[in-house]
């Protein structure tokens, strides 16, 4: 527990404080999750995936079947599946026939990917279609590169927008949930995602990542960080810090996406239970790809976010694992540009190679 | 419910065409042949027959109209990003886009005795300057103040630049370098419709003529003024050939080429002492080329054109195989495109641009080069055609579009397919300075037609507002004409449904309804947040008395019901963006985007 005080005056602890060896570490380890857990209002038992298949697309080197899959609580969750396009030849005309493609135990296994949506209203379409914004397009960039890609739709965007109500509005959510979290629903509604991909034998399920920029940036942490399934990450403008956050309840209650709502409990009580930096710690030692920019808006304390950023890299290099953390700090917004794109794509070839 | 919602079937054309050529020599002697295209050049080693292909900086995917070589360099120029490339390098060693409000720069080219480059620009007709040394850039201004194309350039060892003009008047300026005078060189009684032309000897004097007629009078330039010569008298130029296929320093390097085709991706080369032959056949990479209006013809498969180059395709719907027959099928194609269609039992017909061509296909017969289709006849009146339609009478196509470089006002075609007779009416006894582009069938017989004011080939527009027609069929009289929509510049796309209301579409996507025999707007709604119009996408399905409409980003259906127009419907939006249209066929509507062909379900099969 830290004050936010302590936090705005030195920061969280070192990672490795009080930490002599890997022992010293999981259990270490162990106790920022339970936090973390206790925090978001735990994790309930994955169900086995059951998928629907809605409609799908034919495109020039890939095909966008458009899906929901089964979560908790009996919840669906609508998503597009990109699948790279091998033979020219095959033609979806039936529904059958999808199922084929998707299960056929021929098939040539691709690496796959879970690509998460940033803040957008239109949710998965953002970062999966070509009516994507500029820089978002990660998913239909990554099946063009040949991984399969599940683009989901987390609650409150996309088609998930409830009748009647604005995108990003959580209330309903809580009132069917008063003791969980936002996060903790993304976070179940995903691993349900890396589920359902080892369910395709159309994917290798050894080689499986998590993409995200934003909202999806630290979704695809937060994923990784307790699921060791996802064995690659890349995680774009979504590392950012309680410490000196000028939006005191960001990450607790508030008049739109409430994230963790126990969070503003304790930030009335001057306190917080966990740095960021720690749950990013928590993917270690999976390969994991940070950027950040300096002039971000929406995250705009970059500095004490970059002290993480050096936390993070003495761990991987403690563990002896050094090379399989990247961050990167430019001076850009909160962006996605192209270049650091074409780097995060080349972090997910080697590492889920 | 059909549930495969979209179908991207690829690209039925995978070519480009040739945007001119270069012969590049450097101080050493070696030397490289450049084809300049759209987004990318080809270098070629003539002697060892290696290829290169660079594409443009920037991602620059527009089309070059010029290009010419100098001191081992290659200029040209795409949109407002004027370029040079080093052929040796393999690289673009300088590019700058150039912002003075013109769209394309190095629309021609030339140089002075220092070896800098002047180059001209459209749609100012602007003069500029790039001094290889100091990689400056100077915009001496505007050298015609109405006209568009500056097709020509040269600078004489005097001082002066001479820039040929056309379309709509045509002209030669002489422009002093230095003290910025400018001189119209041709009177202006003389300034009729065509071209001026401009060439640099290889003695180092400027020549050129005035176009238009078979036997040009030709001119001498020096000092900003001109005399006018013989035509023995005249000093060869650096180039061969004419528009696109032009080469510029063909003489340079031990090999003649004798032919040359991007689509086909071939070079036929003659060595100059041996004059031994060869063929160097290269590939490249292609976005394709773009489709023009596609079509469902009379056998239910469909058909369509691409554009530069022109190359006829069929697409069968039951086996979503795509036929490319080429180029040469299509007798003058081109880089024109068949922009509309129409048939009537086993006949096709396309008309086509550039030169208002009009061809017949017999369905029932295999196609065959200068056979099938058979080019029946050629119409500069109609020399950009936007629109076909078969009558009811199975006797008729009426047909419309803009008219040739520098007129103002197309002419209305009437052609009657077991004659092969072209019956025209200008625009004057259309609607005067306006051009057809858009065409319906009233129960009556009588012809609703839409106009446009735009004026594509170069000439100023006179008018101000598009007009809807009708045209009486048995007096082929217009009978009334009206201004539907204040301010429309073009009434693009037309459906007539089965109560003779007519349903339009103008260039801002404004749809509306109206009862052409009385002009009263029954509906009007403004769709342009769903995207820009596009070639045809007005599709009417019959057994659900729905007319969709296709725009750039959207397809939407409008139910038609007997008393009253109902608002447009969103049916999706589209997952790859709409450019030429239409085709309805099982429940599905077929579309080009840029250079693919797709399809959108759009209900029940």
């Amino acid at each position: 527990m830290y004050t936010l005080k302590a936090l705005e005056k030195d920061g969280a602890l070192p990672l490795l404080h009080n930490v002599n060896n890997m022992d010293e570490w999981h259990e270490k380890r162990s106790t920022i999750r339970r936090n973390w857990l206790d925090c978001i209002g735990d994790l309930p038992p994955l169900v086995k995936p059951s998928m629907k298949i809605n409609t799908w697309e034919i495109h020039t080197d890939y095909y966008l079947i458009n899906i929901c899959y089964s979560t908790v609580y009996e919840d669906w969750v609508p998503a597009n599946l990109l699948v790279p396009k091998v033979l020219v030849e095959e033609n979806l005309e039936t529904e059958s026939d999808v199922l084929h493609l998707l299960s056929s135990a021929k098939s040539k296994q691709f690496r796959a990917v879970i690509a998460l949506h940033p803040t957008s209203e239109n949710g998965k379409e953002d970062i999966s279609t070509t009516a994507g914004r500029k820089n978002r397009q990660y998913g239909l960039e990554l099946v063009k590169r040949g991984f399969v890609v599940l683009a989901p739709d987390t609650i409150t965007a996309g088609e998930r927008v409830l009748q009647n109500e604005e995108p990003f509005q959580t209330a309903a959510f809580y009132k069917s949930h008063p003791k969980w979290s936002a996060v903790a629903k993304m976070i179940v509604d995903h691993q349900q995602g890396i589920s359902l991909l080892e369910e395709l034998n159309i994917v290798d399920k050894t080689k499986i990542g998590a993409i995200g920029h934003s909202l999806g940036g630290y979704n695809s942490f937060f994923l990784a960080g307790v699921d060791s399934r996802v064995k690659a990450v890349v995680c774009s403008c979504g590392f950012s810090l309680f410490a000196q956050d000028p939006e005191k309840h960001r990450w607790g209650r508030r008049e739109w996406f409430s994230h963790i709502p126990k969070i503003s409990d304790y930030i009335n009580d001057g306190i917080v239970p966990f740095e960021f930096t720690e749950i990013a710690a928590l993917v270690a030692p999976t390969p994991l790809f940070l950027w950040m920019g300096q002039n971000d808006r929406i995250f705009p304390r970059w500095e004490p976010a970059a002290k993480g950023l050096v936390e993070l890299n003495s761990l991987y290099e403690w563990m002896e694992e050094g090379e399989r953390f990247t961050s990167l700090l430019g001076n850009a917004g909160h962006d996605f540009p192209p270049e650091i794109r074409q780097i995060a794509y080349a972090f997910l070839d080697k590492w889920l190679s | 419910m059909h549930k495969n919602l979209f179908t991207d079937y690829g690209i039925p054309v995978s070519a480009e065409e040739e945007r001119t050529a270069t012969i590049c020599m450097n101080a050493e002697g070696d030397y490289r042949f450049v084809i300049a295209a759209k987004g990318f050049v080809i270098i070629v080693n003539l002697e060892n027959d290696y290829i290169k292909q660079v594409f443009f900086p920037e991602n620059n995917d527009e089309y070059p109209y010029s290009s010419f070589s100098s001191n081992g360099l290659f200029y040209t120029g795409a949109a407002n990003m004027f370029m040079v490339l080093d052929p040796f390098l393999e690289q673009f060693i300088y590019y700058k886009v150039i912002e003075n409000g013109e769209e394309i720069v190095g629309f021609s080219f030339s140089e002075d005795i220092s070896g800098n480059i002047y180059f001209t620009s459209y749609p100012h007709c602007h003069l500029l300057f790039y001094s290889p040394h100091s990689k400056e850039i100077m915009d001496y201004g505007s050298m015609d103040f109405t006209e568009k194309y500056p097709g020509s350039v040269a600078v004489d060892h005097t001082g002066w630049a001479y820039i040929g003009i056309g379309t709509e008047k045509k002209n030669i300026v002489a422009f002093h370098l230095e003290k910025g005078l400018k001189k119209d060189l041709i009177a202006e009684q003389q300034r009729e419709k065509g071209t001026g032309y401009i060439y640099l000897g290889e003695d180092g004097f400027v020549y050129g003529h005035l176009g238009a007629s078979s036997s040009p009078q030709w001119m001498k330039f020096s000092n900003g003024d001109f005399e006018t010569i013989d035509v023995e008298k005249l000093s060869p130029s650096f180039y061969t050939g004419t528009a696109f296929q032009r080469i510029h320093r063909y003489q340079e390097g031990r090999y003649h080429i004798e032919r040359y085709s991007l689509s086909e991706g071939f070079i036929e080369l003659v060595h100059r002492e041996t004059a031994e032959t060869k063929k160097i056949q290269f590939s490249y990479a292609s976005d394709g080329a773009k489709l023009s209006t596609i079509y469902l013809g009379p056998d239910d498969h469909i058909y369509g054109t691409s554009m530069h180059p022109l190359q006829f395709f069929q697409f069968n719907i039951s086996t979503n195989k795509t036929t490319n027959f080429g180029g040469e099928i299509i007798e003058k194609g081109g880089g024109g495109n068949i922009a509309a269609y129409a048939s009537t039992g086993d006949v096709l017909i396309g008309a086509a641009y550039a030169g208002g061509k009009l061809y017949v296909f017999d369905m029932k017969k295999k196609f065959k080069k200068s056979e099938n289709p058979k080019l029946v006849l050629q119409e500069e009146s109609i020399h950009r055609p936007r629109c076909a339609i078969g009558l009811k009478d199975h006797k008729h196509i009426v047909w419309g579009g803009f008219p040739g470089y520098g007129m103002v006002g197309g002419s209305l075609g009437i052609y009657r397919i077991e004659s092969e007779e072209n019956y025209l009416l200008t625009h004057e006894k259309v609607v005067e300075n306006q051009s057809t582009i858009s065409l319906g069938e009233l129960r009556s017989g009588d012809i609703v037609g839409g106009t446009s004011i735009e004026t594509p080939g170069g000439a100023g527009s006179r008018e101000k507002e598009a007009h809807l027609y009708v045209l009486d069929w048995e007096t082929r009289r217009v009978k009334n004409s009206f201004v539907p929509i204040e301010g429309a510049r073009e009434i693009a796309q037309i459906f007539v449904d089965e109560y003779d209301r007519t349903h339009c579409l103008t260039e801002q996507s404004i749809y509306f309804v109206c009862d052409p025999s009385t002009e009263q707007i029954l509906f009007r709604k403004d769709l342009s947040s769903w995207g820009h119009i596009v070639r045809n996408g007005f599709a009417y399905d019959l057994p659900t008395n729905t007319l969709y409409c296709l725009l750039s980003h959207t397809l939407l259906s409008m139910e038609i019901q007997v008393k009253q127009c109902v608002e447009p419907k969103v049916v999706h939006t589209l997952p790859m963006s709409a450019s030429s249209g239409v085709v309805h066929k099982n429940s599905r509507i077929y579309y080009g985007s840029g250079s693919h062909l797709c399809s959108i379900q759009i209900g029940e099969d």
